[in-house]
C-alpha cells in the first residue's frame, strides 16, 4: 500500500480532482450532443426503427412501396380518420410547415396510414385526407398488414373499451430522398413549423 | 470523506460470488438491450438505467475477489482516481441531475443526448460510488464517511425521482406523444419511471446506513 494512500488522500486535492472529472463529464456530454451526436435535427431520434417499410395498399386498391417515392422528402403518419382531435391538429400542423416550405413544398410527399382499415373505408378516408391542403397518400391494409406496419414503426396503439377511440401514438416521421429515416417529431414538436421546416430542407439538400 | 485504513475484508463464499457476477452479467445484458430504444417507454428505459446504474454495480463489486480490488489499490492512478469517494459522489449526484431531469439541459442537448452511451456512463459511474461501499477493499473511507457518501450521493436522484412523481405536466416532450409500454399515459409513464427510480436509490442508502450500523 502507498504512503499516500495509508495517510489518505489529502481533502483539497480529492476536491480538486472531483472539479476536474465533473468538468470533464459536462463538457463531455455538451461535446457530444453538438459534435458527435447522430441526431442534429430539431426532431427525436427515431429509435430502432431500422428498415422503414410500408407494404400496404393505397385506397385505390395497388400495392404501395416506399422505394416509389425516392427522391422525395416523406413524412409518414399513424391515425385514423374518426379521430376526434389529434390526427387532425398533426395534419394542420404539418400544413403550417409545408407552408414555409414554398415551391419546396413539390419535393415533399406525405403518407397517411390508417389503424383502423375496418372503419377506414376506402371512401371514408378519401374524404377524410382531402380536407388536407396537399392531401396525403391515405394507405389501408388487413388489419394484420397495418399492425405489422405499425410495430415496425414503433407505434403503440390500442381501442378504448368504453368510447371505442384509439389511444395511439401520435408522431410524424421524417424520411430522405433516400428512403432513409432520420427523425421524427411528437404533436408538441410540430408547434415550431420553423425549426420543423429547417429539418426538412436539411434533408432535400 | 477522507480515504483511511479500515478493514472491510468480507469474505463470502466463492459460489455465491460467483453468482453474484453471474447476475452482474446478467443485468448488464438485459439492461443494455433495454436501453435501445430509449423513446418506446420511459418506464422500461428508466428501470434499464437503473439496472446500469445501481443493480449491476452492487452485484459486480459485492462478488469480485478483494484480490482484485487490492490490485486496483496498488495503482496509485486507479486508486487515486476511480476509488476516490470525492470523485465517485460527484460524478454520481452530476450524472442523477443532468440525465434524470434533462429538462434543466436545453431540449435539443436532451434530444441529443438519448443517443450517447449514457448507459454506459451510468455503469461506471454506479460502481465508482458502490465500490466505495461494497467492495473488499483494504482501504477506503470510515464507515461513518460511506453513510454520508451514500446519503448525502443518493440526494439528487431522490429529489428527481420526486419531481417525476409529482409533477403534472410531462417534464420529456419527446414522450407526449407516445403510448407507451402497457398502454400508460406518458404522466402515468413518467411517474412509474419516478417510482422505479425512488425504489432503485433506496439500497444505495440503506447500504450507507448499514455500513455505519454494522461496520
Amino acid at each position: 500500500m502507498t504512503d499516500q494512500a495509508e495517510q489518505g488522500l489529502p481533502l483539497l486535492l480529492s476536491i480538486r480532482r472531483a472539479a476536474i472529472v465533473c468538468g470533464a463529464m459536462a463538457a463531455l456530454l455538451c461535446g457530444y450532443a453538438f459534435l458527435w451526436s447522430p441526431n442534429t435535427f430539431y426532431g427525436s431520434s427515431a429509435g430502432d426503427v431500422r428498415d422503414p417499410a410500408l407494404d400496404l395498399t393505397t385506397l385505390y386498391g395497388r400495392p404501395f412501396r416506399l422505394d416509389s417515392l425516392k427522391g422525395h422528402a416523406v413524412l409518414v403518419y399513424f391515425g385514423y380518420a374518426s379521430c376526434p382531435e389529434i390526427c387532425s391538429t398533426t395534419f394542420l400542423g404539418l400544413g403550417h410547415v409545408l407552408e414555409r416550405l414554398g415551391s419546396r413544398k413539390s419535393e415533399i410527399e406525405t403518407v397517411f396510414v390508417t389503424l383502423d382499415p375496418v372503419a377506414d373505408t376506402p371512401d371514408r378516408l378519401r374524404q377524410y385526407l382531402a380536407s388536407f391542403d396537399p392531401p396525403p397518400i391515405g394507405l389501408t391494409g388487413s388489419e394484420v398488414a397495418v399492425a405489422n406496419a405499425a410495430r415496425n414503426w414503433n407505434i403503440s396503439w390500442w381501442r378504448d373499451k368504453d368510447s371505442g377511440l384509439i389511444n395511439h401514438t401520435s408522431v410524424v416521421f421524417l424520411l430522405d430522398p433516400r428512403g432513409r429515416l432520420r427523425t421524427r417529431y411528437s404533436y408538441s414538436q410540430l408547434g415550431d413549423a420553423e425549426a420543423v421546416a429547417n429539418d426538412i430542407r436539411h434533408v432535400l439538400d | 470523506m477522507t480515504s483511511a485504513m479500515c478493514s472491510t475484508e468480507a469474505k463470502p463464499p466463492l459460489g455465491w460470488r460467483l453468482c453474484g457476477l453471474l447476475a452482474a452479467l446478467l443485468v448488464i445484458g438485459v439492461s443494455g438491450w433495454g436501453i435501445h430504444n430509449p423513446l418506446s417507454s420511459m418506464s422500461l428505459y428508466t428501470i434499464s438505467l437503473m439496472g446500469l446504474n445501481q443493480a449491476a454495480p452492487a452485484l459486480l463489486c459485492a462478488s469480485l475477489p478483494a484480490a482484485w480490488w487490492h490490485r486496483l489499490e496498488r495503482s496509485p492512478t486507479a486508486c487515486g482516481w476511480l476509488l476516490d469517494p470525492w470523485i465517485a459522489g460527484a460524478a454520481f449526484m452530476l450524472a442523477s441531475t443532468a440525465i434524470g431531469y434533462p429538462a434543466i439541459l436545453d431540449p435539443s442537448i436532451a434530444n441529443a443526448l438519448f443517443a450517447a452511451p449514457l448507459g454506459l456512463l451510468e455503469f461506471v459511474i454506479g460502481t465508482m460510488l458502490w465500490a466505495q461501499i461494497l467492495a473488499a477493499r483494504s482501504t477506503g473511507p470510515r464507515p461513518f464517511g460511506i453513510c454520508v457518501l451514500a446519503i448525502v450521493a443518493g440526494i439528487p436522484m431522490t429529489i428527481v425521482s420526486v419531481l417525476w412523481m409529482t409533477s403534472p405536466s410531462v417534464l420529456y416532450t419527446p414522450y407526449l406523444d407516445v403510448v407507451c409500454l402497457w398502454n400508460l399515459s406518458p404522466i402515468e409513464d413518467q411517474r412509474l419511471s419516478g417510482f422505479i427510480m425512488l425504489v432503485s436509490g433506496i439500497p444505495l442508502q440503506l447500504a450507507g446506513i448499514c455500513k455505519l450500523l454494522f461496520p
